[in-house]
């Protein structure tokens, strides 16, 4: 690691100590005014929620052949947000990637709190949303178990797993330094800090079972996290509907999810940075680094685009080479361009240093990425569903109704809400793992 | 029951500690605890400590049983089913990978967590007489259990390596 990507300006532990766990007690305005606006945010999908339970699923706008709509879109999309947290806090840790320290802590909560999210919107989609435990593999009387041949039941097992797992992950990471902030607090903060920390004291034995701990859990979570978003792409690949039944479609989701996992990175901490003044830890070169990312991942996701239509094509399938003619072509395929200019061609602005160190680029190239990888799951979900074998079946799902609109606005605001409370609670930056970077030292 | 006496001397930079540790280990002074805000390569070694700690064993048990559970389930939920298909085996190899793979993380997570709690001795609401709040922000410690009669001398020593501070506790 180059000195510019670490933590720079910090003259002691105390100092490191001061500058992240003050952050947390005077957020300022900005932050309670994001707070306001979240909020109303949560309240509007709630609402639209509680509507569409109340008058059942026809409030929202799918209809056959589309099926599965926003809703599932919105889903894929979250998983996939939440990759990136355990590329930054696992991958690189393993790869001994030190720019990840100031950063992997905040990832991991985004992880933690996009796939809750996640987790939602099948229960959205459900309808009968009370009906939920009938995946839960107890024995009934009707014999009914879940079919664990199902792709549908591999994802519910693949996403509860990874959710334990991130949770377990964050959670572990936050103790050292849950007991530094009861170590600096009084009376009621204490007591619940140090609840939390569970008597956390930093002896060496501890830090040696931590440091294995965190090791194994690394270990344990990078297969874990390609696993996750290759059994989503099961849900469509393992079915017979043209646009769906890809072999490339694992290394093609988990990529682009951590296409849209890292945009995500980027739109959150650049706020972040500036609103918590952490210049000095989530430093350019970090941010570049992230940048250099995007490079990769969007030229892997350029690539699929290109090689799935070639297959489309070179295989004869005269379904699947109909159903990619109309993505480009049909009543999605505005979708479809907007989609390959924002992951694959906006992108590779970022090869120019200029670009990649400026943060009004990496900010908007962030947004832009995260629309284009929405559009991208409604490309491939929506538009194959609609477009499958037989004219005689063909349909379209037009436009999302307001209750999905509603509902869309709400997963975004309580996203942000969970992350702003998460900011205001807890460390957004390791102090820790920021410490363990520091060389401070009596030099005699 | 009778208190046992302790010596503890705090550190404010790291090389300090570690040159301390050394020192210690060379003159036969048995050391209790070592604390440190942060994790340290540095006070490992010279503790002479092995990398990895025996959390290994708890994930590994925990692999184990989760593959096995993974399987478990899947293939008895199969049989459940009562779903057979011409020329499909009646119970899939398959599908079974991925409920296995998923519980053997899910599993080997869970132990690998419970063998850190467990080893720590923790969760623990009551934190030793020894410590010292600061073990958690800006500086170190060395905890030496002593008798009336070495007390002295450890404290002695301990102040000669470079503790800024050295306090006698009973605990």
């Amino acid at each position: 690691m180059s000195e510019a990507a670490g933590p720079q300006g910090l003259t002691g532990y105390g100092a490191a100590d001061d500058q992240i766990l003050g952050a947390m007690w005077n957020p300022g305005r900005v932050y309670w005014t994001f707070v306001a606006i979240t909020a109303l945010g949560v309240l509007i999908g709630a609402s639209c929620w509680a509507y569409q339970i109340a008058t059942g699923l026809g409030a929202a706008n799918i209809l056959h052949p589309a099926m599965w709509g926003t809703y599932l879109v919105n889903f894929v999309f979250w998983v996939g947000i939440a990759h990136s947290g355990t590329l930054i806090s696992a991958i690189l840790f393993l790869f001994r990637a030190s720019w990840r320290t100031t950063i992997s802590r905040s990832s991991e909560a985004m992880t933690v709190f996009a796939v809750m999210i996640a987790g939602m919107f099948p229960l959205i989609h459900l309808g009968r949303v009370w009906l939920v435990y009938w995946i839960v593999p107890y024995p009934n009387q009707r014999n009914l178990w879940p079919n664990f041949q199902s792709p549908l039941v591999f994802d519910v097992v693949a996403v509860s797993t990874y959710l334990t797992v991130s949770f377990l992950f964050w959670y572990t990471g936050l103790m050292p330094d849950l007991a530094t902030i009861r170590d600096r607090t009084a009376g009621i903060k204490n007591r619940i800090y140090g609840f939390f920390s569970l008597g956390w004291r930093g002896s060496e034995k501890t830090w040696k079972t931590y440091g294995t701990a965190y090791l194994l859990f690394a270990a344990l979570a990078t297969p874990l996290v390609i696993s996750v978003h290759s059994v989503v792409s099961w849900d469509f690949a393992l079915g017979i509907v043209p646009g769906w039944h890809s072999t490339i479609f694992a290394p093609y989701f988990v990529a682009g999810a951590i296409h849209s996992g890292l945009a995500m990175v980027l739109v959150l901490l650049i706020p972040m940075r500036k609103i918590f003044r952490f210049e000095n830890l989530i430093t350019m070169e970090v941010l570049e680094n992230v940048a250099k990312t995007i490079i990769l991942t969007g030229l892997i996701v350029g690539y699929s685009y290109a090689i799935e239509h070639f297959l489309a094509w070179y295989s004869g399938g005269k379904a699947e080479e109909q159903q990619y003619m109309w993505r480009m072509t049909g009543y999605y395929s505005w979708c479809f361009w907007l989609m390959v200019i924002c992951n694959a061609v906006v992108p590779i602005a970022l090869f120019f240093k200029k670009v990649r160190t400026s943060i009004p680029a990496l900010f908007s190239i962030g947004i832009l990425v995260l629309i284009g990888m929405w559009l991208e799951r409604l490309v491939i979900i929506v538009g194959s569903e609609a477009h499958e074998f037989d004219p005689y079946s063909w349909g379209l799902y037009k436009y999302p109704s307001i209750v999905e609109w509603g509902i869309l606005i709400g997963s975004f605001s309580l996203f942000f809400f969970l992350f702003l409370l998460f900011a205001k609670f807890l460390p957004t930056i390791s102090v820790a793992d920021v410490k363990e970077k520091m060389q401070v030292r009596r030099d005699d | 029951m009778a208190k046992k006496l302790a010596v503890v001397g705090i550190f404010a930079y790291l090389n300090e500690l570690v040159s301390a540790i050394e020192d210690l280990r060379r003159q036969k002074v048995s050391i209790d605890a070592v604390y440190s805000p942060l994790r340290s390569e540095q006070i490992r070694e010279a503790l002479g400590e092995p990398i990895l700690g025996p959390g290994r064993f708890f994930t590994l048990t925990g692999a184990v049983l989760g593959l096995l559970t993974g399987m478990f389930l899947a293939w008895y939920t199969e049989t459940q089913w009562m779903f057979d298909i011409g020329g499909k085996p009646a119970i899939g190899i398959v599908p079974v990978v991925i409920p296995a793979f998923e519980f053997f993380i899910l599993i080997a997570v869970l132990f690998t967590l419970g063998g850190f709690l467990f080893l720590n001795r923790i969760p623990s609401m009551r934190l030793p007489a020894h410590y010292d709040k600061r073990f958690s922000q800006d500086r170190f410690g060395i905890l030496v259990y002593c008798t009336e009669a070495n007390c002295e001398s450890v404290s002695r020593i301990l102040k000669n390596l470079g503790a800024e501070e050295v306090s006698r506790i009973e605990e």
